[in-house]
């Protein structure tokens, strides 16, 4: 085995595929929290239960809603072997949104639509893939979605021996 | 003796159009950071994680997880732009530029683009902001556009606080200077805010 899979190369996604990807991730309260305060959210939402709790007509059921960013880079987590193992780098993202609220408790699960695929214009050993993610929780419904462009190995050029 | 109450972050009044945001604190990120958020969040990807590996793809060691930069450069935002909100709706237009490294330390900068009364949640408003990473060069590492569902100061603004005067907006939409009179404004607003906590309960 080595240290990336053979079959994430730029050459192995077709546009039109969609990826289950086979993990899912039950965030837990601790995880959530340490993680909002590992970048410095000092949104209280996510962390003060006595304010939402006292609220629950303006903070959903009461509960302490898990940050995007924490949701949305699990989700990424998630489908991160099957798509990017061997991304170079990441490009960007867009048409990001999050549909629904996660909370401790809920499990996360990713799918991947490969939506576009091109070269990239200053290399040729490498060419940019598209993807939109789904999040989605243990109820089927979508959590999160965005559209992400990742530059990719090609085979031709790192998999010769 | 004064007992000050700060109430920190900006409720959806507070926001004009071109007003500019330069963020508090900075952060250098270091290789626990990149290692802890890579692996709890299940982004094993090598060129974050094995540093050999991220020397074979160009990179001088192991980089920061693109991930985890945007969550800084966000989480630094949080206390100006969407401390007050209850929901971050999205993101949009999001570029990475240079790589970030462990040692590299990262700062925040917003604009306010757009803003809009809630249709569906009276008390809300929608506000559009344009954030920049940079690194300790001046370099962007990342920039994006992301809506945010704010409350407003008239439902939810402490009480006692009066509204403070809308700031105009010194700069020019999307042109990022003038930071500073933008922080300055946000500073006196929270000056206000003390100031009346203090008067209603008598300590000033």
């Amino acid at each position: 085995m080595s240290l990336t899979d053979a079959d994430t190369y730029f050459e192995d996604f077709t546009v039109g595929d969609t990826y289950v990807h086979s993990r899912g991730k039950t965030v837990s309260e601790t995880e959530h929290q340490w993680l909002t305060h590992l970048v410095m959210n000092t949104a209280q939402v996510h962390f003060n239960h006595a304010m939402v709790a006292a609220d629950p007509k303006t903070y959903i059921g009461g509960k302490r809603i898990v940050y995007g960013g924490v949701v949305l880079s699990i989700v990424l987590g998630l489908a991160s072997e099957d798509c990017v193992e061997n991304a170079i780098a990441e490009i960007g993202m867009d048409n990001g949104k999050h549909a629904n609220p996660v909370f401790a408790g809920d499990t996360l699960f990713a799918e991947s639509d490969v939506v576009e695929k091109r070269d990239a214009l200053d290399r040729e050993d490498a060419g940019i893939v598209k993807f939109k993610h789904r999040g989605k929780n243990q109820d089927g419904k979508v959590v999160v979605e965005i559209e992400r462009e990742v530059l990719i190995k090609k085979k031709a050029k790192w998999l010769q021996h | 003796m004064a007992v000050h109450r700060v109430v920190r972050g900006h409720f959806f009044e507070d926001f004009q159009i071109g007003h500019t945001f330069k963020h508090h604190w900075g952060r250098t990120i270091n290789e626990g950071d990149n290692s802890l958020f890579s692996t709890v969040t299940l982004n094993y990807w090598p060129a974050a994680l094995n540093r050999e590996y991220a020397q074979s793809v160009g990179y001088a060691g192991c980089v920061v997880h693109p991930l985890l930069v945007m969550n800084v450069v966000f989480g630094l935002s949080v206390e100006d732009l969407s401390e007050q909100a209850i929901a971050h709706l999205g993101y949009f237009k999001m570029k990475y530029g240079v790589p970030v490294y462990p040692g590299d330390t990262i700062t925040s900068e917003s604009a306010v683009l757009e803003k809009r009364e809630s249709e569906s949640r009276p008390g809300f408003g929608i506000v559009r902001f344009k954030t920049v990473g940079r690194n300790q060069k001046g370099e962007v590492v990342l920039e994006y556009e992301r809506p945010v569902l704010i409350k407003k100061r008239s439902h939810y603004g402490p009480p006692e606080v009066p509204r403070p005067e809308a700031p105009s907006p010194e700069v020019p939409r999307g042109a990022r200077a003038d930071c500073e009179s933008a922080r300055a404004d946000s500073k006196n607003a929270g000056a206000d805010s003390k100031n009346a906590v203090a008067a209603k309960e008598g300590k000033s």
